[in-house]
């Protein structure tokens, strides 16, 4: 029906006020676009690290992907351009700058990677400086753009674009895992794999940590019991949980000595990508405000 | 749309009529479009600042569902529910079928033809009322409001405070002790004008304690909640009394002695001894004897109890302050559920905020100072014993001298002395029979409270006549009509004409009211197809308030007790949109087509008060305007004519001190024992005895003095029906009027009690019931049931169930407000039958023993 | 010049017509609300009591939606503190509403009418011209009326006179006054935002009377 969602009215009374327009509806588009760009930025950093080139490639498709899926969700996708206006002050501004200088310095490096020219040459290495630059930007930018909000706590954490950095480095790891699994020499199997468990150890440690330093706040308490036993409790344990942590894990140290096929690399990466999701829309949907009125009332 | 070349930007002075307080509004008319309703800065009273229901008007103007042109009934079958497969016809078409039918059942039987009006119709209610009695009928009736409303309070009013209502004193009162009246908090008569006087009073220091059930808008905003079981105020107040008047002792004696009639002799059969005159008597004490009331007296005795010649002397003053003493603390506390300390510093604060003795200077006259008011309305008094209450109410304030002195409760308009320049319009307040207080004006003129009319055997379908102080109320009506002969009316309706009122919704259950409409030819003027709508056979397409004339959409003079008289004029703030007509003009049409002009024109002549040269003449058929005209010259002079009023919107000027405090300026006294009452009751027991009809009416409240006497809720024996259900006003609603209004129906969602039924967590909690989950409530009177949604919260009486009394509608040609989930029908829970009727006043009772079970669904 | 308001709880008696005054003043589209209320309840009855809060953008001197903004469209005029989107710019990214502690903000996908499936009134064709299509949008201190030299609509309106307009920079204010001598307070201070609405306590002790 021609109705807004009958959530504001009952929102306006509640005394937790959920956090609704990053998390409801449309804006699962800009769930995707966040978690892609991040592990986009990652993936783009662990291919150069590792030399695994079918990584990279991934992460800049990721992020350009991610970029325009963000499009999607905003409300004159058409003006988008106008967010590069505030720098000075806005992290979503940042973001946008850092995605500009990325996506075309790192296309042209990989150009150069793939033969076009020598990525040897002064052209390419300044390319390859300047999506590195643009890459940090997307690193950080996420993380703090939620980490602004200072009314949700469980965003307005210093921890919190750590642990966004983080989980960049995971899906940029896992990306890394399914181009091995399309690579055909599987070198590096191991390096890829040790970043994998590294980025995934760092994310759940900072998320364990961020959690529990807001463990005293309330408005934090109630957006864990949203996790734990709320609307978002099957996205957190079915989704990051299990499809992202116990199921990638299990493949990822079961396959540590022994070959694992490319079958395996395959779905440790996608359930890894696919916890992350689940991850970054449980931190969305989760998210709620400090209650306007203190609990011994107003003042 | 038509361009113009010229741009229009224009604010058109006129009046709301979302509720009855009628504030003076402007519109903003914007190249034929309002785009902006406001309050009329121009009156003194509301300061250009109004309601919610007032701004949101434009959506009564333009909503999509409003009728557009005459629609007549195809489909025979009559009932909720049933598609009365409306065909539209024209005007011609449906005012010829109308007057044929009238003139029909005229030659037959002019009584045969009923006619209802809503509240909120206001002016054209009175044409109404004008075309009906010129037609030759008693069957007028408020449809429905007239039932949910203060009835006891009403006529005990004119009686004590000589006006319809009343109102604290804000400019000076100090503590005001409010039996869950909302006035100052949204509703009730001059609402805007109130809110603000109350604000001022309340930051300057005055204190508001509210006894309710319910935490609604008075209780939310006070100073003090006391929650307590509903109908049982008389209890508290009885005690309070007791206590004030055998225990602290505090009371005003002077003024009981000399504006009261507690000193009047009284004897065993409750009657005052009467002198050979047939004069009331007081005692004189120096001479220590009885003298007539209006004699000359050393020394009034307040207090006399002796027997002389072996006859018992009492005065009715002695004779309260020993009924009373009945009334103790801890009996109130087990009727009411108010604790004992509580009554007591209740009393005690009362008492002593009351200044008994003290005076104050106003422009020069020394009056008595009493800055404490008590009020009461609807709510405590809409009981079984609505009468009783409303003078136990009464007579607590009387004790302390609360009578429209400074600072106290004073009546709304009791006395006007005219505009400076013309002196017009006049009335006060004057001696009467018995030295009793006579009203200067009374708004229904037939039932005016004193010089008492006495009960006759009744040939209205309303039993008016049998019991005037009900003064058409409706809901004897149904009951009434559908077996005539039971009650000795020899007659059968067969036609209404309703305006503006939705009653087979807002009286009682509906179920019983639909049959009323079953055999009757109904034509009824309606913004909408509403429930009463779908019960009719013609329907005329009505302006609204936005788009339409009226006589005196001034009747209150805008209802404020003190500061300032303010006229306003309704006037079209649009044309008239698609067929709209106002109901006005056209009943002026129809009585042409009836042959009643000349009959309309001399009740004009009397209801409206024309006065000479601006009489209607005989035989001439006049238009609205002109009628409008000689209304406006007729009240307020020449220069103050409808061209006037037209431009300028309002006749405003301030209220004089001895207007607003006109108690000292009229000598007579004010009854606080009702001697009357036992000769209705004498009177009704002839006519029971002559007619052998009206037995069921039981008489033991026709008594002189007050008491507290249980409702069916206090004495329902099935434990399963443990909770008593009431409703209450919300600020953002009026009954049946409002509910497709779309932005006050978003309103009602965003306030988390308006569409609920309101529990007790506590409650709820026994019952198993959690909050958002869909309960019924059966009630022990009809055994029907209703739905809703429960809401829980700390702000109930535990033994209460509570909603708003807006909601629940199921018209389809309300498509907003009939979706379920929006509000409750309440009156469902209702029983129509002398048993929950007060049978003073016929006010009907509107608390309702409930059973309540969790349901899955609506 | 900063422009702000006093809401004195103590005189409001929670009646909406701040809110609808502002809709009808705004033409707002069903479940936009620049200017809206809420109730809470606290403690046991018989001691419950209702919390009612009158709300609306707050238009503070350190407004976190101006910061986060990445287009520049909400921004605070110099001249007298009133914080303003400006709709050709807004991509509606929706930034501010996440930044805003108060919930002043609400982004409008589409423009409905109030009365579905039924087209728009007379009152709403002429009013939704001024809404705009995935933008966020918000109380402006009506700045239309402000230009006209009038006070916001709601304050204009409240039949109590709870809501007190004016300039808090000018110590002699109204508003200043009473935040002076009523001991007003803002909304969650903690957040840093620094209000220009103000609030006066429902209990407070009554000024001196006869
Ligand atoms: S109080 Fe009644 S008459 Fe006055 S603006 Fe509100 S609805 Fe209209
Ligand atoms: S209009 Fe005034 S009294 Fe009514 S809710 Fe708003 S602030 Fe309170
Ligand atoms: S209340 Fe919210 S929207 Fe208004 S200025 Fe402050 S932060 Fe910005």
């Amino acid at each position: 029906m021609n109705r807004p969602t009958p959530s504001i009215y009952s929102d306006l009374g509640a005394v937790y006020r959920p956090e609704r327009v990053w998390a409801e509806g449309r804006a699962i588009t800009l769930v995707i676009a966040h978690f892609l760009s991040g592990a986009g930025a990652g993936g783009w950093l662990i291919g150069l690290i590792i030399g695994l080139r079918l990584a990279s490639l991934l992460g800049l498709a990721a992020v350009v992907l991610g970029g325009a899926i963000h499009l999607g969700f905003l409300g004159h996708p058409e003006r988008a351009l106008r967010m590069m206006a505030k720098p000075q002050s806005s992290w979503i501004s940042r973001g946008l700058w850092s995605m500009l200088l990325f996506v075309p310095t790192a296309a042209l490096y990989v150009a150069g990677a793939y033969g076009a020219w020598s990525t040897r040459s002064a052209f390419s290495v300044v390319m390859l400086v300047l999506s590195l630059v643009g890459m940090a930007g997307i690193f950080l930018y996420k993380g703090f753009v939620y980490a602004v909000a200072r009314a949700v706590p469980l965003w307005h954490s210093p921890l919190l674009p750590v642990s966004y950095i983080s989980a960049g480095l995971r899906g940029g790891a896992a990306l890394a895992l399914i181009g091995l699994a399309f690579s055909p020499s599987g070198q590096d199997r191991h390096a890829v794999q040790t970043w994998w468990l590294a980025a995934t150890a760092a994310m759940v440690f900072l998320f364990a940590l961020e959690l529990a330093m807001g463990l005293d706040d309330k408005t934090v308490r109630r957006s864990l019991s949203a996790l734990a036993e709320g609307s978002v409790a099957w996205a957190f344990f079915g989704g990051f949980v299990l499809f992202g942590l116990v199921v990638p894990v299990a493949l990822v140290i079961t396959s540590l000595d022994a070959s694992i096929g490319s079958a395996g690399l395959l779905i440790a990466g996608i359930t890894s990508l696919g916890g992350d999701l689940a991850y970054k829309y449980c931190m969305n949907t989760a998210a709620t405000y400090v209650p306007l009125l203190g609990p011994r009332g107003i003042a | 749309m038509e361009t113009s070349d010229v741009h229009e930007d224009v604010w058109i002075p006129t009046v709301c009529a979302n509720c009855f307080s009628f504030c003076p509004i402007r519109a903003h008319r914007v190249d034929g479009v309002i785009v902006k309703i406001e309050g009329n800065p121009d009156d003194p009273l509301t300061q250009g600042r109004i309601c919610a229901r007032g701004l949101s008007g434009i959506n009564i103007l333009y909503d999509p569902n409003r009728l557009n042109y005459p629609v007549r009934r195809t489909n025979p079958n009559k009932g909720r529910g049933i598609d009365p497969k409306w065909e539209r016809i024209s005007w011609e078409e449906a005012l010829d079928t109308i007057a044929a039918k009238l003139r029909e059942v005229r030659e037959d039987d002019p009584r045969k033809l009923v006619a209802s009006f809503g509240v909120n119709g206001g002016p054209q209610s009175y044409t109404l009322e004008a075309f009906a009695v010129a037609y030759g009928t008693p069957n007028i009736f408020v449809g429905g409001a007239g039932n949910h409303c203060a009835s006891g309070k009403h006529f005990i009013g004119g009686l004590t405070h000589a006006s319809w209502v009343s109102q604290p004193d804000f400019n000076f009162c100090n503590y005001f002790l409010n039996f869950g009246v909302p006035v100052g908090t949204g509703a009730y008569y001059g609402v805007n004008a109130a809110v603000r006087k109350m604000a001022d009073a309340r930051a300057r220091g005055m204190k508001h304690v509210v006894l309710d059930p319910w935490m609604g808008m008075p209780a939310q905003s006070a100073d003090e909640w006391v929650p307590i079981i509903p109908g049982t105020d008389a209890a508290v107040a009885l005690a309070m009394t007791n206590l004030l008047l055998n225990e602290y002792r505090v009371y005003d004696h002077e003024y009981l002695e000399h504006e009261t009639n507690g000193p009047y002799l009284v004897g065993d059969d409750g009657h005052y001894l009467r002198d050979a005159d047939d004069k009331p008597q007081m005692w004189d004490a120096v001479e220590d004897r009885p003298k007539p009331y209006d004699a000359a007296f050393n020394q009034v005795a307040l207090e006399v109890d002796r027997v002389v010649d072996g006859r018992r002397w009492r005065s009715a003053f002695s004779v309260i302050k020993e009924h009373v003493k009945r009334y103790t603390p801890e009996l109130a506390t087990e009727i009411s559920g108010v604790p004992v300390v509580t009554i007591r510093r209740l009393a005690r604060e009362f008492g002593s905020a009351a200044r008994i003795g003290e005076t104050i200077v106003l422009e020069g006259h020394e009056l008595p100072f009493r800055p404490v008011a008590l009020s009461y309305f609807k709510g405590p008094q809409a009981h079984k014993h609505s009468a009783l209450i409303s003078t136990a109410l009464e007579l607590l304030s009387a004790i302390v001298g609360v009578r429209s002195v400074p600072g106290s409760y004073v009546g709304i308009n009791s006395r006007s002395l005219g505009h400076p320049e013309t002196g017009f319009p006049k009335w006060s307040p004057t001696d009467g029979p018995d030295g009793l207080l006579v009203t200067g004006r009374w708004v229904v003129p037939p039932s005016q409270p004193w010089p008492p009319v006495y009960p006759k055997k009744p040939e209205d379908l309303g039993l008016g006549q049998l019991i005037p102080p009900s003064h058409g109320n409706t809901p004897m009506l149904p009951l009434v009509s559908q077996d005539p002969a039971r009650y000795g009316i020899d007659y059968k309706p067969a036609v209404q004409i309703m305006v503006a009122t939705n009653f087979a919704m807002s009286l009682s259950d509906p179920e019983v009211v639909e049959g009323f409409f079953k055999d009757i030819f109904t034509v009824n003027f309606n913004l909408f197809l509403d429930e009463s709508a779908e019960l009719s056979d013609i329907v005329l397409p009505d302006c609204s308030y936005l788009e339409r004339l009226d006589v005196n959409a001034d009747w209150m003079a805008n209802g404020c007790a003190t500061d300032s008289w303010s006229y306003p004029l309704r006037q079209p703030a649009v044309a008239p949109i698609a067929e709209r007509r106002s109901a006005s003009s056209v009943l002026l049409d129809l009585a042409e087509r009836v042959g009643i002009t000349p009959d309309i024109n001399a009740v004009m002549n009397v209801s409206f008060g024309f006065r000479e040269p601006y009489l209607l003449e005989s035989d001439r058929q006049y238009t609205l305007e002109e009628v409008v005209d000689a209304r406006y010259k007729s009240w307020f002079g020449e220069q103050f004519g409808l061209e006037w009023m037209r431009k300028h919107g309002i006749l405003a000027w301030p209220k004089r001190v001895d207007e607003v405090y006109w108690h000292s300026f009229v000598k007579t006294r004010i009854p606080i024992y009702f001697e009357h009452f036992l000769t209705f009751k004498e009177t009704l027991e002839g006519i029971q005895r002559e007619t052998g009809l009206f037995l069921d009416l039981d008489l033991d409240d026709y008594q002189p003095y007050p008491d507290w006497r249980p409702c069916a809720a206090h004495t329902e024996p099935r434990p399963e029906f443990d909770l008593t259900a009431i409703y209450f006003r919300i600020p953002f609603q009026s009954f049946t009027s409002t509910g497709d209004n779309a932005w006050l129906d978003e309103v009602s969602t965003i306030d988390t009690y308006a569409n609920r039924i309101n529990i007790n967590t506590a409650t709820a909690a026994k019952k198993g019931i959690v909050d958002g989950d869909w309960i019924e409530l059966e009630s022990a009177g009809t055994g029907k049931t209703v739905r809703g949604r429960a809401r829980l919260t700390q702000c109930v009486h535990p033994e209460v169930v509570a909603m708003s009394g807006h909601g629940g509608h199921w018209a389809r040609g309300l498509p907003l407000a009939s979706q379920p989930g929006k509000g409750i029908n309440f009156n469902r829970l209702l029983k129509q039958d002398f048993a929950h009727m007060d049978t003073l006043s016929l006010n009907l009772d509107l608390c309702a023993k409930v059973k309540v079970t969790k349901v899955g669904r609506p | 010049m900063r422009y702000g308001m006093v809401i004195d709880l103590k005189r409001c008696i929670s009646c909406y017509a701040c809110q609808v005054a502002c809709k009808s003043e705004n033409a707002t589209p069903p479940g936009v609300l620049y200017a809206w209320a809420f109730r809470q309840e606290q403690g046991e009855y018989p001691n419950a009591r209702q919390v009612y809060l009158p709300m609306l953008c707050n238009h503070c001197a350190e407004p976190s939606c101006v910061e986060v903004c990445p287009t520049g469209a909400t921004h605070k005029r110099d001249t007298d503190g009133v914080v303003l989107i400006d709709p050709e710019k807004c991509v509606g990214c929706r930034a501010c509403m996440t930044a805003c502690p108060y919930h002043a903000r609400y982004y409008v996908d589409k423009i409905r009418n109030y009365y579905p499936g039924q087209g728009l009134t007379p009152y709403e064709t002429a009013g939704y011209g001024r809404h705009n299509a995935g933008t966020v949008e918000k109380c402006n201190f009506c700045a239309d009326r402000l230009q006209k030299g009038q006070e916001p609509a709601c304050a204009a309106n409240c039949p109590a006179m709870a809501r007190t307009f004016g300039d808090l920079d000018d110590p002699d204010s109204a508003p200043s006054l009473l935040i002076r001598r009523e001991g007003a307070f803002q909304l969650l201070p903690d957040q840093g935002n620094d209000p220009s609405v103000y609030y006066l306590p429902a209990e407070r002790p009554a000024k001196e009377s006869r």
